[in-house]
């Protein structure tokens, strides 16, 4: 009877393991850093690899071209896959530990600011520094349109309005180069003059957004002005 | 003594181990599950009941808004309107803020939200005109008729909407949130879209507020009449101002109402995104990021650097009427003069590396849409004479001429006074002609945004 009772809790013990692995799991992330991680690990990578002599611009803590071609021409010479993203066999050839995501900037939780810094960082990190602007121009464009809610926090998270809000995405910390894109959206720069919606052709799928005229293309995103209310 | 089991029986045994052993681990799995899936459904009830609770809030604020516009309609006393249109502009925030928590996407209540913000903008602006000493024309009469009867019909709607989801009907049950991802609406979304179309024929809103029909224009002043250029053009214009070496790669002309040619650039170490206009090939705005770097430059050499900026990409004498610096950045709001007078509403922010004065960005649109060679007949009042309108407790400063935008599409003439009190500085603004206070601004420094006029 022993046998069969320690059996059987093993086999629970299994069960409950399996069941809490696969709910983890789905949560974990990858330590990798490419565009948009903290101004803190990139300036690291820009530095050891302007030591090295594969960088050449300033240490500024943004991820941009550049930094992605010094990246890539660093991993050719030393024999990695030139994908120009810092994953963890190009940290240990670089010789860096680099640290998890914290924002250097202050407590500013209850912010305008902050909020759309967090919006643009969730929707458009990968996106060049023109394109989290316009990300941020969209949100403000919102607020001002009478069909939309009136707040930057209404605008936000207005249900299904934005996917990086419905997958929690926008709970992440926004890194420098958001909290400097929403800043310059808050000073009223809008490289979409005006527009309410933006879409990846690449990867949307609902119908109607592809019925709106595109009036400018920055990064992957088309911004559209959309139907006149 | 280990007794002796035959090989049958020790199967037999040991069939029935396993299954003991398996029932067990089964029942310890369905009691997690169980456990797991109650938890999620209190948390299902908890988000009907808040949905629920704002639909019938919502229900209420209209209800009361119906109500109001009911009222103005023969209220003649001016107190009395005043306080209905202010209630009404009241329960219209509330409403619109109630919308916000249903569970519907923007395209299935666009017309309602807009419908809600403009009625209580329109009782705002209103109220207003009133307070200021106007009086309720016919037409505005006319408005609020137009106005209860979209309004009755709205209600309609919601009421028999409401009565079904008194009677069960689950809010959380109808939304679809796949199918809304590929635009198609949810079911919940449908009803309320049938609540939107029952009430057709919303009047167009033409009134004095941030959201009226009105403001909707694509006028752009500053290059009316300009020529139009071509791509060779703006590569040599941005060559001739940041350097011959400079590499221009042009993307396109883009752009709606106003058309623009797009390119980026490379100047001393900064990427460069620009949009010049075609016509007259003037920067709309120049986009980069900017360095963290030790700041040399004070307010006057930023100042300085600006307005040679202005000079050198716009060709004229620019005012600096405001400095924001944080982090290392500057944002600088540069003004053209005219007769004596700051003209405000044509400003052209100025982004600065307050580490050497290089731009980091330029954003002209207000300048674009606003900037006309003026006639500004002189003031009816004099300088000390507008002064004495000021609040005594004020610790006044410097006065001047300035321009500054009235309401959401008109302009007056002010004299700007800077003003000390309990440790704030204000910015009051006096009418030039009848000296009424115009607008009162205060300074603030925020913790986040740096120095801020509110």
């Amino acid at each position: 009877m022993k046998k069969v009772f320690i059996r059987s809790l093993a086999l629970a013990a299994v069960l409950i393991l399996i069941f809490t692995g696969i709910h983890g799991g789905m949560s974990a992330q990858a330590k990798y850093i490419s565009k948009g991680d903290t101004a803190q690990n990139i300036k690291a990578v820009q530095t050891k690899l302007k030591s090295l002599g594969h960088y050449t611009s300033a240490v500024d803590g943004i991820w941009g071209a550049r930094t992605t071609a010094a990246v890539k021409a660093f991993q050719k010479s030393k024999g990695l896959t030139a994908d120009g993203i810092v994953g963890p066999a190009t940290e240990r050839a670089l010789g860096l530990t680099l640290s998890g995501g914290t924002t250097s900037t202050a407590n500013l939780s209850n912010n305008d600011l902050y909020l759309l810094a967090r919006c643009i960082y969730a929707e458009a990190r990968g996106e060049p520094y023109t394109g989290q602007v316009a990300v941020g121009a969209v949100v403000l464009n919102r607020v001002k349109n009478p069909g939309f809610p009136n707040t930057i926090y209404g605008v936000i998270y207005q249900p299904w309005a934005f996917t990086a809000v419905n997958d929690g995405q926008i709970n992440l910390s926004p890194n420098e180069a958001a909290m400097k894109a929403a800043r310059d959206a808050m000073n009223g720069w809008d490289p979409t003059s005006g527009c309410l919606y933006y879409f990846n052709p690449a990867t949307a799928t609902s119908k109607w957004i592809w019925s709106l005229k595109v009036v400018v293309k920055i990064g992957r995103h088309s911004f559209a002005k959309g139907q006149a209310v | 003594m280990k007794a002796y089991k035959s090989p049958a029986i020790k199967r037999i045994e040991r069939f029935t181990d396993t299954i003991v052993s398996l029932s067990l681990a089964l029942l310890i799995a369905v009691f997690l599950a169980v456990c797991f899936f109650s938890d999620s459904r209190a948390k299902k009830t908890e988000l009907e009941n808040m949905y629920q609770k704002s639909f019938y809030e919502l229900s209420g604020n209209m209800t009361n808004i119906e109500n109001k516009l009911e009222k103005a309609q023969v209220a003649q006393s001016r107190p009395m309107q005043i306080r209905l249109l202010t209630e009404i502009w009241k329960q219209s925030g509330e409403s619109e803020s109630n919308m916000g928590q249903l569970p519907l996407d923007n395209a299935e209540i666009q017309n309602t939200t807009k419908f809600v913000n403009q009625l209580g903008d329109y009782s705002n602006s209103l109220s207003k005109k009133l307070v200021n000493g106007g009086i309720m024309a016919e037409s505005d009469r006319q408005t609020l008729v137009r106005l209860y009867e979209r309004c009755r019909e709205l209600n309609e709607s919601l009421t028999s909407l409401g009565r079904r989801i008194g009677r069960s009907y689950k809010i959380s049950d109808h939304i679809d949130a796949d199918s809304i991802k590929k635009g198609i609406l949810s079911r919940f979304g449908s009803n309320f879209k049938d609540v939107e179309d029952n009430s057709v024929g919303y009047p167009k809103m033409i009134f004095d507020g941030p959201f009226s029909d009105a403001l909707k224009t694509d006028e752009y002043k500053a290059i009316e009449g300009m020529p139009e250029t071509d791509n060779e053009y703006a590569i040599a214009y941005i060559k001739n101002h940041f350097g011959k070496d400079v590499a221009v790669n042009y993307i396109s002309i883009s752009g709606d109402g106003i058309k623009t040619h797009e390119l980026t650039f490379s100047a001393g170490d900064i990427d460069y995104y620009a949009q010049l206009t075609v016509k007259g090939c003037l920067p709309l705005l120049i986009c980069s990021s900017t360095f963290n770097a030790e700041v040399t430059l004070d307010e006057k050499a930023a100042a300085e650097k600006a307005r040679e900026w202005v000079k050198q990409l716009y060709g004229f004498e620019a005012e600096c009427v405001w400095v924001n610096e944080k982090d290392g950045v500057g944002f600088l709001s540069m003004v053209p003069k005219q007769s004596g007078a700051v003209i405000y509403p044509d400003t052209i922010k100025v982004k600065l590396n307050l580490s050497d004065g290089s731009l980091a960005g330029l954003n002209s649109m207000a300048y674009m849409k606003n900037h006309i060679k003026r006639t500004i007949p002189a003031p009816a009042l004099s300088e000390s004479e507008a002064r004495e309108s000021l609040n005594k407790k004020l610790k006044a400063g410097y006065g001047r001429l300035a321009l500054v935008p009235k309401g959401n599409s008109g302009e007056v003439l002010c004299y700007e006074f800077s003003g000390e009190y309990r440790g704030s500085t204000y910015l009051v603004y006096i009418n030039a002609d009848d000296g009424s206070e115009q607008d009162v601004m205060r300074i603030i420094n925020d913790e986040s945004r740096g120095k801020l006029l509110e």
